[in-house]
């Protein structure tokens, strides 16, 4: 998973946000490391849309505009928690871990993705 | 509406028209959002994500069908600009039988009726029906077949298939389910138009529209189109591929009429367009967007 996708599922961990909400959330979730472009943004919506990580969930009029919110879902949720464990495990890798917990994590990692594909097929 | 939104409004037309449609007025409103009150140009890095975000649905969507369905799109588009370079040579018969060993008179009116049936076969294959299409060039495949049967100096095997394969080719692909795109039209008929005035100025009874100024121009123009258009769709450049490739097969065993066999340099040239055609087919399988 790119790290645009990453902060985009984890902005909307919190409950839905629109387009705006998105690009400011993933700036103050990153510290101002990640500031997501709009397009970027879209092409990501788009692509987690059709993936079903990312729904629709309202579609509202703001100055003559419209202005859509999106919410995570169940297999996005679980797609977005196990690319959390995946990355710490390999972030043990350098700060270092005991065996056991880096097993414990391992198999815990290779649930929560078991549980995100389920969900999407379901 | 202010500059900004204006050419924020610009900068979306790198998607198509249709996602636009959809989504255009939600990415305006985030662009606008995001931009500080004073601006009047949108970000340099929201300008270039907007470009690449365009031509990428552009690509994704020119990738949506199958990849026997692209290439017989591309295939048919080959065929109509080897048609549409063949007018020329059916109005060339039709204006100058005197050029041809008197031509009868029947063979030139049914170049004429060639001619004019090759036209609307080719716009059809865009605007109309499939079965008008079918049936325009199939009624153009045996008019030629008897013009050529008609005028006995033309009954030679090569240029046979130099002027009925064209018609005969588009018969055969445009009987798919899929249409090609508009965006495709101009090819064929900038090929047609530029093949005309050589007909003008045939005096020698040898028509050859490569040697007039305006035929290379346009072969070279719309190859560069076709070689910038791989950013976002494959096709046009595999079908001018497809085009230049029978064309060069076609003057090789013409020249092979005069010796014995292709040289190994032919060889190897046709060889090489193959093979980037096929590299190039590549492009339009359709791949998974993750």
């Amino acid at each position: 998973m790119r790290e645009p996708t990453y902060f985009v599922l984890a902005c909307l961990l919190q409950g839905p946000l629109h387009g705006y909400a998105i690009i400011k959330k993933a700036e103050e979730l990153s510290g101002g490391r990640v500031r997501l472009a709009t397009g970027t943004l879209y092409t990501a919506l788009d692509r987690l849309t059709t993936e079903g990580y990312v729904q629709l969930v309202s579609d509202e009029i703001v100055s003559g505009r419209v202005r859509r919110s999106y919410g995570l879902t169940d297999p996005g949720a679980a797609a977005l928690r196990a690319e959390a464990v995946r990355m710490a495990e390999a972030a043990q890798l350098v700060t270092g871990d005991s065996a056991p917990a880096r097993s414990a994590r391992l198999a815990r990692s290779a649930r929560l993705a078991r549980a995100g594909r389920k969900a999407r097929t379901a | 509406m202010s500059r900004l939104e204006r050419r924020c409004r610009r900068l979306l037309r790198a998607y198509p028209q249709a996602y636009r449609a959809g989504r255009g007025e939600e990415i305006l409103g985030t662009l606008l959002d995001a931009a500080p009150g004073d601006r009047n140009w949108p970000p340099a890095r929201d300008a270039r994500s907007l470009i690449t975000g365009g031509l990428r649905v552009r690509a994704a969507r020119n990738r949506q069908l199958s990849l026997a369905a692209n290439l017989r799109l591309a295939a048919l588009l080959a065929a109509a600009l080897w048609l549409g370079d063949s007018v020329a040579a059916y109005l060339d018969f039709a204006i100058h039988p005197g050029n041809y060993y008197q031509l009868p008179a029947l063979s030139s009116a049914l170049f004429a009726a060639c001619a004019l049936g090759s036209c609307l076969a080719i716009a059809s294959a865009w605007l109309w029906r499939r079965s008008v299409t079918v049936s325009l060039a199939l009624a153009v495949t045996a008019a030629s077949a008897l013009a050529c049967s008609q005028a006995p100096y033309l009954g030679d095997l090569l240029s046979d298939v130099r002027l009925i394969g064209p018609p005969l080719a588009l018969a055969a692909l445009a009987a798919g389910k899929d249409r090609p795109p508009r965006s495709w039209l101009w090819m064929p008929a900038a090929f047609l138009i530029a093949s005309l005035p050589a007909l003008f100025a045939n005096a020698f009874g040898q028509f050859v529209p490569y040697i007039f100024p305006l035929f290379p121009v346009v072969f070279f123009g719309t190859l560069g189109i076709a070689l910038l258009w791989l950013v976002t769709d494959a096709r046009p450049a595999i079908a001018f591929g497809l085009y230049v490739e029978v064309l060069y097969v076609l003057a090789s065993l013409a020249i092979t009429r005069f010796s014995d066999a292709l040289t190994a340099g032919q060889g190897v040239i046709i060889a090489l367009l193959a093979a980037v055609l096929a590299g190039a087919a590549l492009r339009i399988r359709p791949r998974a967007t993750t």
